[in-house]
């Protein structure tokens, strides 16, 4: 990224962070929303017997908090700012501009991306204390966090290209949201279920980033599954920016 | 090419498709045109007669679905839109801006992201929005979103600048206002494109104009050249002693109604000579005789008249927010769209 590219997202992630300190209600939102998820995450796993099935249970909180941050901070916040964007002409006035369409896309996601990471990484900080788990590979952990930020960005775009307005977008994002924390381990670890559905849910979006970040306190992935899972996670990521390239509009349709 | 060489904006037979299979229309059908360095052009037309359609071909927010754009002699508007918007500005027709910021805040964001602007009190001011700069947008009305456009549309001075609708909802002082900051920049040289409803604009602002209707030109050129294509007009008032069969002039359009006499002419000044001559000798009184070329407004109409039996497609066009529902696949390019267009252009 040139420093052009540099600057306009440095403007594009102020303007976004200046519009999230206008409404307070965003700040229960970022804060409340990671500690509510603890609190309910902690008591639905305990319900699991997770230790039968040989599961950790603070690795386990670590990766399903990540991967709930990412889809409900995210997914479903990058998807909503798209289609706002659009709706309000802004996308299309920015593209009469200088700046980039990938860095119109990137800078508005840029925001959301910092607060999920940030959400991430506290929660990583407080689990870890809580449960006395140190990082075994912290950069498995940083891998899954990078690869689940590129694959989130991509699939808000995916859908914001097929909402038709701000209304249809909780309708849109209403898959994701039930369905991908089911399939990729986030709400269910995939010990407890029968291993032919496990070995399947392996390959499912977002199952890599759940794997890796859970391996930054596990260890429990090998030095040539880190980065089939990388691959993996970057195949899913990929296909859904194919989608928002093909599919992707800058401005209502009428 | 050498029309397109020496030129800022140049457009040979574009096309812009909507839909696909059945639902297929073109708003811009065969549309060409050239502006020079430092004219202003206009684009004239009714509501539906493609100017937007275009003016997004133009600026490159939309890829030909047939001919070619170039800007600046030889720059293709979406190829080459890293090169291009450095020096171009862009007023849309309506909205694009964060309904949650203030007008100083969306100038100070525009600035950030715009090489070389001019300082952001300056912009306010010249668009006469000094003193809204503490309003959010939301709460602006429509003339002052019109003006927040203008300022950000011309914050890098740029050497192209399009105007789609530039003073449309605006007030008198806004009016004035816009066309100042035009006339400040025609001064610096820009080339402007602009669409407008209001003839007047288009009269007292255009090197140049042409006149869209159902996705084609009409026909363009100075006011003068278009207006002398339509009939001027001679009317006057006869008395009781005569009527229209007596009159010296044949083979014309000739209408009376309420007692006033009036001749539409391809021949003014002959006609109107060999009629004064006429009363002269026949010691006729011409009430309130006047004798005057076709206006830009007449030519207008009698284009927007026109049916040119296609209605398909004319309807269709984007201009004035007319688009109805029902019409699903029309609205903005897709970026892959856009990718095989320069495909298919290179």
């Amino acid at each position: 990224m040139n420093g052009l590219a540099l600057r306009h997202m440095r403007t594009l992630f102020r303007i976004e962070w200046k519009l999230f300190n206008r409404i307070r209600a965003n700040y229960v939102f970022a804060v409340a929303v990671p500690l509510m998820l603890l609190v309910a995450m902690r008591s639905v796993q305990e319900q699991m017997d997770l230790a039968a099935h040989g599961v950790d249970a603070g690795p386990l909180m670590v990766s399903t908090s990540a991967g709930i941050l990412l889809i409900f901070t995210l997914y479903s916040s990058v998807t909503g700012l798209y289609v706002a964007r659009r709706e309000e002409l802004v996308l299309k006035r920015l593209r009469t501009g200088e700046v980039s369409d990938p860095v119109i896309l990137a800078g508005g996601a840029s925001m959301y991306v910092a607060l999920t990471v940030a959400q991430i990484a506290v929660v990583a900080v407080v689990l870890s204390v809580m449960f006395g788990a140190a990082p075994r590979q912290p950069l498995s952990a940083v891998a899954g966090l990078v690869t689940g930020v590129a694959l989130m960005t991509a699939m808000a775009a995916a859908t914001a290209a097929l909402c038709r307005s701000v209304e249809s977008v909780m309708v849109a994002t209403l898959p994701a949201i039930f369905v991908l924390p089911l399939a990729s381990g986030v709400y269910i670890p995939r010990e407890v279920l029968p291993d032919a559905l496990g070995d399947v849910l392996v390959y499912a979006p977002l199952s890599p980033t759940v794997d890796l970040i859970r391996s930054g306190w596990t260890g429990q992935l090998s030095a040539a599954e880190v980065p089939a899972r990388i691959v993996l996670d970057a195949v899913w990521a990929a296909l859904f920016a194919w989608v928002a390239f093909r599919r992707f509009r800058w401005e209502p349709r009428t | 090419m050498p029309e397109a060489e020496s030129s800022h904006i140049h457009a040979h037979d574009v096309w812009r498709r909507y839909g696909r299979g059945k639902k297929t229309f073109d708003a811009v059908r065969g549309v060409s045109f050239t502006v020079r360095p430092g004219q202003l052009f206009a684009l004239l037309g009714t509501n539906g007669a493609g100017k937007t359609s275009t003016v997004e071909l133009l600026e490159g927010l939309a890829a030909p679905y047939r001919g070619r754009v170039r800007l600046f002699g030889d720059l293709d508007p979406i190829a080459d839109r890293a090169r291009i918007r450095p020096r171009t500005g862009a007023m849309l027709q309506e909205g694009g801006f964060i309904s949650h910021l203030t007008v100083r805040e969306s100038v100070e964001m525009w600035a950030e992201l715009t090489s070389r602007p001019r300082p952001v009190e300056q912009a306010l001011e010249l668009a006469g929005l000094s003193h809204r700069r503490d309003v959010m947008v939301q709460n602006l009305s429509g003339g002052e979103k019109r003006r927040l456009d203008l300022a950000v549309a011309t914050l890098s001075r740029p050497e192209v600048l399009f105007l789609d609708e530039p003073t449309a909802g605006m007030d008198a002082e806004g009016r004035h206002a816009t066309w100042r900051l035009i006339g400040e920049l025609r001064e610096r040289g820009s080339t402007i494109l602009l669409t407008t409803h209001y003839l007047e604009e288009a009269e007292s602002l255009a090197d140049r104009l042409a006149i869209m209707h159902r996705g084609r030109i009409a026909a363009s050129g100075t006011v003068a050249e278009i207006v002398a294509d339509h009939p001027s007009t001679l009317s006057f008032g006869l008395d009781d002693r005569w009527t229209v069969r007596d009159l010296p002039i044949g083979g014309t359009s000739l209408e009376e109604r309420g007692g006033r006499v009036t001749i539409t002419t391809g021949q003014l000044q002959k006609d109107a000579a060999r009629l004064l001559a006429w009363a002269e000798e026949k010691g006729a009184e011409l009430e309130r005789f006047t004798a005057r070329p076709a206006s830009l407004e007449e030519a207008f109409i009698s284009i927007a008249g026109r049916d040119d039996g296609d209605d398909r497609d004319g309807e269709d066009g984007r201009d004035g927010g007319n688009d109805g529902d029902g019409r699903g696949d029309r609205g903005g390019e897709t970026l892959a769209g856009i990718g095989a267009k320069q495909g298919e252009e290179a």
